[in-house]
């Protein structure tokens, strides 16, 4: 579970922003990102999916997209997580 | 109508013969603006012309689009080589009606934004730099008035693009306009005795407006970027140069051209080095001229340059100081149906991309999400006309590939286009078998079929939705004979 | 020795743009740099990043290095933890000693790892000797010049004198012990003619490659490294004698008056695959 608040990654081209807010009821996942037509459900899809792995149910995710593919989302939630639980 | 789009076919030429014989001395013509108003130059439902030499450095225009907005002009058709972000003030004229029509080779911006969101009464019309040429000359579509920016106006009324304060080199796109428009008005803030070059002759010419400037002099070479600093963008344009020295045309009388982003000015750099290093000299190099090629004319590895427009100040002090580095029209350059014109002559062109589908098909005219932000300009005429057409372009940009099913606008048909160099490798139209073998056999390059090549980048991006465009046209593409390729629809 | 490195890629491990273009950039190697790039607050990201991508990442033809940080930091256990996960051929030591070498020898003793070891202060460059055969994982050598300067406390200068003996020594010594050595990166990354001279003189003094710090850097590095019309011609000489002598049954045979055996036939071919990728075009 996350204990406090917590942030990873970067606006650089390919990466992308991850915030976690810990004190909230349920999943929010706000997405902000320059290809939210074409990947849009796609990146959510990949964030519940780290989710659901580290078993967070209560927690708010904004997200700000620069083009970051598949595993640079995965690798900056998890950090975010791990940064979150300390 | 127009007709559909149904392949690239050999032209006629036409023997174009125009013959205006206004007397040319300037005292008669020399008014004021107030006066042209006074006197009926313009009218409801009118259609006027303007180049686009000046950039987003031209002042001229947005003269004609306030004199449109004083006298609440209606219907009036806007026929624009190209329409730039200095252009602005026409959404205004676009969202009140009182411009309904539009013809350009290349529009971005606001005004792009603004017709994309549908705002214009009627579909845009978008040609490329040749096509319109065709229009004018073919005469299919009348000029009642071209507003023509002239850096310079002697007192023979003969305008000259290459002298002057708001001197932008050449004035290519203006010549059929001066032609064939029923009343041609210049727009200068320099007149001399005689201009040392006569672009455009005062025979051709009703009024002269002397105004204090026509343009601020640092927009007005605003079309150029650098080379690219990117590693990527640089080895795409050594890989291009690759695939350009074993296609069997890199020799004496070679022909070239390239486009003005980073990627194909790097591969005039690259081409550079291999041409002084075996001793090659070109013939000629075209189109809209930089600092780059004017370097390779001066270390003679052409004998000639042809230049449509000038791209930056290197290339407009050449023009004035070199005699082999020439002025030509839009007609000379890629009218399909002048006999003279210089893009069937083209051996090689390096072109841009936004996207590309796996019949070759190109689009620069409109973004993935279906938003104009472009067009044509030389980019359909050099690609149908090049020997060798090579697409130079990042694979992967922003999660978005290069490489589509299908493109989301034509603006080039594939059977134009030859080559396509990304970062990730290289595909080339299946028809140029020899090619394939040649580079297979002799480089390391990657070559891949474009299938393969898009396989690998959906591999890296995932697949993307499908984005769905509305069903109400804003924009119609036409083919360089006026052939309808495709649509531009409403952006929601 | 079977690696052939022309040159070494630097890459910040925690940038995804870099780390996703790596294998386009034309290096033989790559460099994920855990260490000097990489801010202390931000290790556990780029740690998170490589993770992801070389799960997500085919294994390409191009040389995988994972630059850790020093035995002495935090972080040197948890970095090997993450290498170890994966096929990555070179875990390069910073600030390597006799010490550091050891402990991580016996971290990768199970594994496939070989381990190149940065060379960055006084005492290294004198213990030379012992760091190499500290642990026979220990295939090549990286020269760090800039934190050697540091340490001896005398200025880097383009010329590069300051570091004439130690990267001779430097390069004798990974001869002599049959190791590759790897010449400091150049760091002016806007002057492309004094990067080739000095990468010629690195290979001059026995270097067979060369870090790089920027990607436009890389196949100025490349060309030098590139075997020679001369070293093509004999390896392919090799390689023609090798395929005769191996039908009439012999394992060893004299070419030009030398012996030639097992370790100069791979050489051989190692240099014809090199010039391959040079895009040399011979007979």
């Amino acid at each position: 579970m996350l204990e406090k608040n917590s942030m990873a990654g970067s606006l650089e081209s390919n990466d992308i922003l991850v915030e976690l807010f810990h004190d909230h009821k349920g999943r929010s996942i706000d997405l902000e990102s320059p290809v939210k037509e074409q990947f849009g459900d796609e990146i959510i899809s990949v964030v519940n999916e780290v989710l659901d792995q580290y078993g967070i149910d209560d927690v708010l995710v904004i997200l700000k997209d620069k083009g970051a593919l598949n595993y640079t989302i995965k690798a900056r939630l998890k950090t975010a997580i791990a940064r979150g639980q300390k | 109508m127009s007709k559909t789009f149904d392949g690239i076919k050999e032209y006629q030429y036409i023997n174009y013969e125009f013959s205006k014989n206004k007397a040319l001395q300037l005292d008669n013509k020399l008014v004021t603006l107030e006066h042209l108003k006074e006197n009926n130059v313009f009218f409801d439902g009118m259609t006027i012309s303007f180049h686009h030499h000046l950039r987003n450095g031209d002042y001229v225009a947005n003269m004609l689009f306030e004199i449109i907005e004083e006298l609440a002009l209606k219907d009036i058709t806007i026929v624009a080589s190209s329409i730039f972000p200095v252009h602005k003030p026409l959404v205004e004229l676009i969202k009140n009606g009182n411009v309904t029509s539009i013809y350009a080779a290349y529009i971005s911006g606001e005004v792009a934004d603004c017709i994309s969101a549908g705002y214009l009464k009627n579909p845009v019309y978008l040609h490329s730099h040749g096509a319109r040429a065709r229009l004018l000359l073919n005469k299919e579509v009348t000029i009642d008035l071209a507003f023509i920016a002239a850096p310079s106006v002697d007192k023979s009324s003969n305008i000259n693009g290459s002298e002057g304060p708001s001197s932008c080199g050449v004035l290519g796109y203006a010549y059929a306009d001066a032609l064939v428009a029923k009343t041609v008005v210049a727009i200068t803030d320099n007149i001399i005795n005689e201009v040392n070059d006569i672009e455009i002759s005062g025979t051709n010419v009703d009024y002269v407006i002397e105004v204090d400037s026509i343009g601020d002099a640092n927009g007005i070479v605003s079309g150029t970027t650098q080379v690219t600093k990117d590693p990527l963008g640089l080895l795409i344009a050594r890989n291009a140069t690759k695939v350009i020295e074993h296609s069997g045309l890199l020799k004496d009388g070679f022909s070239f051209q390239t486009g003005a982003g980073g990627i194909s000015l790097a591969v005039a750099m690259e081409l550079e080095k291999i041409m002084i290093k075996n001793k090659i000299k070109g013939s000629f190099a075209s189109g809209g001229i930089t600092a780059y090629l004017v370097n390779m004319l001066e270390k003679n590895l052409f004998e000639k340059l042809y230049d449509v427009q000038c791209f930056d100040l290197d290339a407009v002090a050449s023009i004035k100081r070199n005699k082999n580095h020439h002025k030509m029209s839009a007609s000379f350059y890629a009218n399909p149906y002048d006999r003279n014109n210089i893009v069937k002559d083209l051996d090689v062109v390096i072109l841009g991309a936004t996207e590309i589908d796996l019949d070759y098909n190109v689009n620069v005219t409109t973004t993935s999400n279906g938003v104009l932000m472009g067009g044509s300009g030389g980019h359909s005429d050099t690609a149908a006309g090049a020997k060798l057409t090579i697409i130079v372009s990042k694979l992967i940009a922003g999660r978005i590939s290069v490489i589509r099913d299908q493109v989301t606008t034509i603006t080039t048909p594939g059977e134009s286009v030859d080559v396509l160099v990304t970062d990730y490798g290289i595909a080339i139209n299946p028809k140029h078998q020899e090619l394939i073998n040649n580079l297979k056999d002799n480089t390391n390059l990657k070559i891949y079929t474009i299938e393969e090549l898009y396989k690998k980048a959906l591999a890296l991006t995932g697949i993307p939705k499908q984005i769905k465009l509305s069903d109400e046209i804003v924009g119609i593409v036409e083919y360089r004979d006026g052939t309808i390729l495709d649509y531009i629809y409403k952006v929601k | 020795m079977d690696t052939y490195i022309r040159s070494a890629l630097f890459i910040p491990a925690n940038n995804p743009g870099m780390v996703q273009s790596n294998e386009l950039l034309e290096a033989d190697a790559i460099i994920f740099d855990l260490e000097d790039a990489i801010s202390i607050n931000q290790k556990d990201s780029a740690r998170f990043l490589l993770d992801e991508a070389f799960q997500f990442f085919e294994k390409t033809d191009v040389v995988r290095i994972v630059r850790i940080n020093p035995l002495e930091t935090p972080f040197f256990y948890d970095d090997i933890a993450l290498v170890k996960k994966f096929d990555i051929d070179f875990i390069m030591l910073a600030k390597a000693s006799v010490e550091s070498v050891k402990q991580l020898a016996q971290e990768l003793v199970d594994t496939n790892i070989k381990i190149i070891a940065l060379i960055e202060s006084a005492y290294a460059v004198i213990d030379i000797e012992n760091i190499l055969k500290a642990s026979s994982l220990v295939k090549g050598i990286l020269f760090g010049a800039e934190d050697f300067a540091l340490d001896m406390q005398i200025v880097r200068t383009k010329k590069s004198d300051e570091i004439l003996v130690a990267r001779q020594h430097l390069a004798i010594t990974c001869k002599a012990l049959n190791v590759f050595a790897l010449d400091t990166p150049f760091t002016d990354v806007e002057d492309f003619e004094m990067l080739v001279a000095d990468t010629m003189k690195a290979r001059n003094f026995g270097f067979s490659g060369k870090a790089c710090i920027n990607p436009r850097q890389v196949n100025y590095v490349n060309e030098v490294f590139s075997p020679s019309l001369e070293e093509i011609t004999y390896a392919l000489e090799v390689i023609e004698s090798a395929t005769k002598a191996q039908l009439e049954g012999l394992g060893v045979f004299s070419l030009h008056g030398k012996m030639v055996d097992a370790p100069i036939i791979n050489r051989a071919k190692l240099t014809i695959e090199n010039a391959k990728k040079a895009g040399i075009k011979y007979e």
